[in-house]
């Protein structure tokens, strides 16, 4: 089926490049499977019983209650994996929320944040001093008829060798401003939506590990194809020993409490891991600001300090 | 991301290591949950909550539960809630839900987090210029196109002009359609 695509400014060719978001034969949104896209989904009957091999006694989910379930979306499901074994175990099936794990790839918002990400922590430094705050230049150099020299007034004016700049950088000078809260709500849905759509989003139980060596990790997420980089969602800001060590041997993975989440870093590391107790936060708190009534944003003014 | 701000350090280890001023230390303020009885006072020995002042009408300071379910009750739902089952559609107010499953599958038009359509009117060129602005498309905005274009030609009588914003998932109509445009949706099951 071909898409048009209408002529673009330069910036979106370079985030479509940049990010390497592209649509792989199974994900496409413009066919009538889209919307109820069923996954590939391996038989578990001929497994062993996984509880005696992996320690816990996980039941195998087969349905998790979903805030907010919306009528004419069915939902999503994803397996339930584990840290604790090299192999790739799977606990169970947990379904995902189809309005924050399922919506429509909105390229447009996902440039949006990251370019508010990028640039609203951005500060100009440069400043240039104009004739007033150049030292010296107060007095008249040479009097105003007689000498056969132009007339000047300040040996610091702009039209002077080592005079002020007129129409320099003036001060630190701010790019800060807020996206729209809804935009940026909707841009972890669309980046959410677009890791499970291309297989890069794994649910775990917790992020236990059994040993805080950085090669068990590591040996588990290659023998598991999970990407170069991965990124850890938890639900608090408070983790256990054996994952902080393991981490921050490893640059690529990096581990983060549910208010990190962001498109920037979910668009930077290739492989999004997240917590059972980190998808029941982040589906709360991104419902209720779906289906929220009267958001008030903050006015921002811009004030200049000294 | 340090090492130290996600450690768990008992008090005793704060102490002992004399960390009090560092990063690690002041994301100390995150390791103990508030709890729901943690109610503070007093700041620095000054009571939060003043007595009212003797020439003024008393107030009787109540922290029953049950009157706060009562204070509860009053305050505004922050949630938009499904609208409630109706006997008949369309209601009095000409609102129908959708359509589950709608009759088309190669798009979509899903509806505003308050249940109304995605149809706005917009004006330029200081009134001059009047659109009807259809958002939300998603799937195949390019046959949406095609057929909103056909449906209202032929209600109409009048050559449709668009503007398809396919990255923005949006649809500009030139002139003033709501209603026919809402009757291009209802057909849809949207």
């Amino acid at each position: 089926m071909a898409i048009k695509i209408l002529p673009l400014r330069n910036s979106f060719y370079k985030l479509m490049h940049r990010s390497s978001i592209y649509f792989r034969q199974n994900a496409s949104f413009c066919t009538s499977s889209s919307f109820c896209q069923d996954s590939t989904v391996p038989d578990i009957q001929h497994a062993e019983p996984l509880s005696s091999r992996v320690g816990s006694n996980l039941p195998i989910i087969t349905s998790r209650k979903l805030l907010h379930p919306p009528l004419d979306l069915r939902p999503k499901q994803a397996w339930l994996e584990t840290l604790s074994v090299t192999e790739n175990e799977k606990l169970g099936i947990v379904d995902l929320h189809p309005e924050i794990f399922a919506t429509f790839p909105r390229i447009d918002v996902l440039w949006t944040n990251i370019h508010w990400q990028t640039t609203y922590k951005k500060v100009d430094y440069r400043h240039e001093k104009n004739r007033a705050e150049m030292r010296g230049g107060g007095r008249k150099p040479w009097p105003q008829k007689g000498t056969g020299r132009a007339r000047h007034g300040s040996i610091r004016s702009p039209i002077f060798i080592a005079g002020g700049k007129t129409f320099g950088p003036r001060g630190p000078n701010s790019s800060f401003y807020m996206a729209p809260l809804y935009v940026r709500v909707l841009g972890l849905q669309v980046a959410l939506s677009i890791k499970y759509a291309q297989n890069d989003l794994h649910i775990v139980d917790s992020l236990d590990l059994p040993t805080e060596d950085p090669k068990y990790l590591n040996d588990l997420i290659e023998s598991r194809g999970w990407g170069l980089s991965v990124l850890f969602i938890d639900d608090t800001d408070v983790i256990s020993k054996n994952i902080a060590l393991a981490t921050n041997g490893i640059k690529s993975y990096n581990v983060m409490p549910v208010y990190g989440l962001n498109v920037y870093s979910m668009l930077k590391h290739e492989t999004l891991i997240l917590t059972m107790a980190a998808l029941e936060r982040i589906e709360e708190r991104l419902l209720h600001f779906i289906h929220n009534v009267d958001f008030r944003e903050k006015t921002f003014k811009k004030v200049r300090y000294g | 991301m340090s090492l130290q701000r996600f450690c768990h350090f008992s008090a005793d280890l704060i102490r002992k290591l004399g960390i009090r001023h560092t990063t690690a230390y002041r994301f100390n303020q995150f390791l103990r949950e508030p709890q729901p009885d943690d109610i503070r006072t007093t700041v620095g020995g000054t009571p939060i909550i003043k007595p009212p002042k003797p020439t003024l009408t008393g107030v009787e300071e109540s922290r029953d539960p049950d009157e706060w379910k009562a204070v509860l009750d009053l305050l505004p739902n922050p949630i938009v809630p499904l609208p409630p089952k109706h006997e008949s559609y369309p209601t009095p107010s000409g609102w129908f839900p959708p359509q589950v499953p709608s009759a088309v599958e190669k798009y979509r038009v899903r509806r505003t987090r308050f249940h109304n359509f995605p149809i706005y009117k917009l004006t330029l060129n200081g009134g001059n210029r009047h659109f009807t602005a259809v958002h939300k498309v998603q799937g195949d905005i390019w046959a949406f196109d095609n057929d909103l274009r056909k449906f209202l030609t032929e209600i109409t009588g009048k050559k449709i002009y668009t503007r398809v914003n396919e990255v923005c998932c949006k649809i500009w109509v030139r002139g003033l359609h709501l209603d026919e445009v809402a009757k291009f949706m209802a057909t849809k099951g949207f």
